[in-house]
């Protein structure tokens, strides 16, 4: 098992923690060790899975934020300052999407899907990045999809999303990469989660990646030796894309 | 190729890469429709075009509003019956570190 400094407990924030990808990266963070805020729209979800995390030893705290509201950020972040003092690892990883035509996808399904996958990015890592600029270290770890690259099918409006929250997210480390911090770019083929309709989880189980192969991917990145970091992971399951 | 009397619609056509297509695509015999949000600096591009024997109208358009870009396009309709080629340039930027963005 990978092990953390001794006497040093990070501080995780997770966005999107009440399933899937999101929470078996909360999961993992807590069983090395990490204090992990999970953070989500429903909160019964969050406090079954914050409970499941403390009944196996480890620490969390379940915060329902809404990443596409700049007021739920904000007071998400006061909390977490109140509580913890600073971040010192945010994983942007709330995400939707809809799997539908150019032509069918509506206004507000655009609207729902940027919010969420671009905008909710930009406004978690706008409300650590001060503190951790202070702090001269952080890790900020960017789930995006290989759709960011590569085209697929009625996915539009999600590749826009993820090739935007990727573009900012190059920009962000270059401008902050000498300052201590780490941003990881995390593009993931197919996983499997509930993204996906039953049909097709039924369909391509076994030619999916799994949420824990995400999980353990970025972990094992956060615990690299100081002197180095990764910038971008790219994981696809053995047969490629879907 | 030949473009006479289709239709375009160009936004951001009130100055710089637009203002440049739009009188561009006027001089191939292109009945142009300029959609930016300033009616004043729209109606200098569309004098421009029209004093060169060109035709051209006038929409005052902000392409974030999906009211405003229907109304783009049913006025289009109205006046020119069909739209052949959008060129979609309306852009904005701030050049700034992300870290200086404001939230």
């Amino acid at each position: 098992m990978i092990e953390l400094e001794k006497n040093y407990v990070p501080i995780v924030w997770v966005t999107g923690a009440t399933k899937g990808i999101g929470l078996a990266i909360a999961n993992a963070f807590a069983v090395i060790g990490c204090k992990v805020i999970l953070s989500g729209r429903n909160k019964s979800q969050l406090e079954i899975n914050a409970g499941k995390i403390i009944d196996q030893g480890g620490y969390s705290f379940p915060l329902v934020c809404d990443v596409t509201s700049e007021t739920n950020v904000r007071s998400a972040m006061t909390t977490i300052t109140k509580k913890f003092g600073a971040v010192d690892v945010l994983v942007n990883n709330a995400g939707v999407t809809v799997f539908e035509s150019f032509e069918k996808t509506t206004v507000k399904e655009f609207d729902q899907i940027v919010n969420t996958n671009l905008r909710g990015y930009f406004l978690c890592t706008k409300s650590v990045i001060t503190s951790m600029m202070k702090q001269k270290k952080g890790h900020i770890f960017n789930v995006h999809s290989v759709s960011a690259t590569t085209i697929f099918l009625n996915s539009a409006v999600y590749s826009a999303s993820k090739a935007g929250s990727l573009a900012l997210s190059k920009c962000l480390r270059a401008e902050v990469r000498k300052k201590g911090i780490r941003v990881v770019d995390v593009l993931p083929g197919a996983v499997e989660t509930e993204m996906w309709d039953k049909n097709s989880r039924k369909k391509f189980h076994g030619k999916m990646l799994q949420p824990e192969d995400v999980a353990d991917a970025i972990v094992s990145v956060y615990c690299q030796p100081q002197r180095m970091t990764t910038d971008e992971i790219v994981l696809r399951p053995i047969e490629g894309d879907i | 190729m030949d473009l006479k009397n289709s239709v375009a619609i160009i936004t951001g056509a009130s100055k710089g890469i637009g203002r440049a297509v739009a009188l561009a695509l006027s001089k191939e015999g292109v009945n142009v429709v300029l959609a930016a949000r300033s009616p004043e600096l729209l109606s200098m591009v569309q004098k421009e075009i029209v004093n060169e024997g060109g035709k051209a109208i006038s929409i005052a358009t902000d392409v974030t509003s999906e009211n405003s870009v229907q109304n783009l396009v049913i006025e289009t309709q109205k006046k020119f019956g069909a739209i052949d080629i959008l060129i979609n340039n309306a852009g904005v930027g701030i050049f700034s570190n992300v870290v200086d963005l404001k939230m």
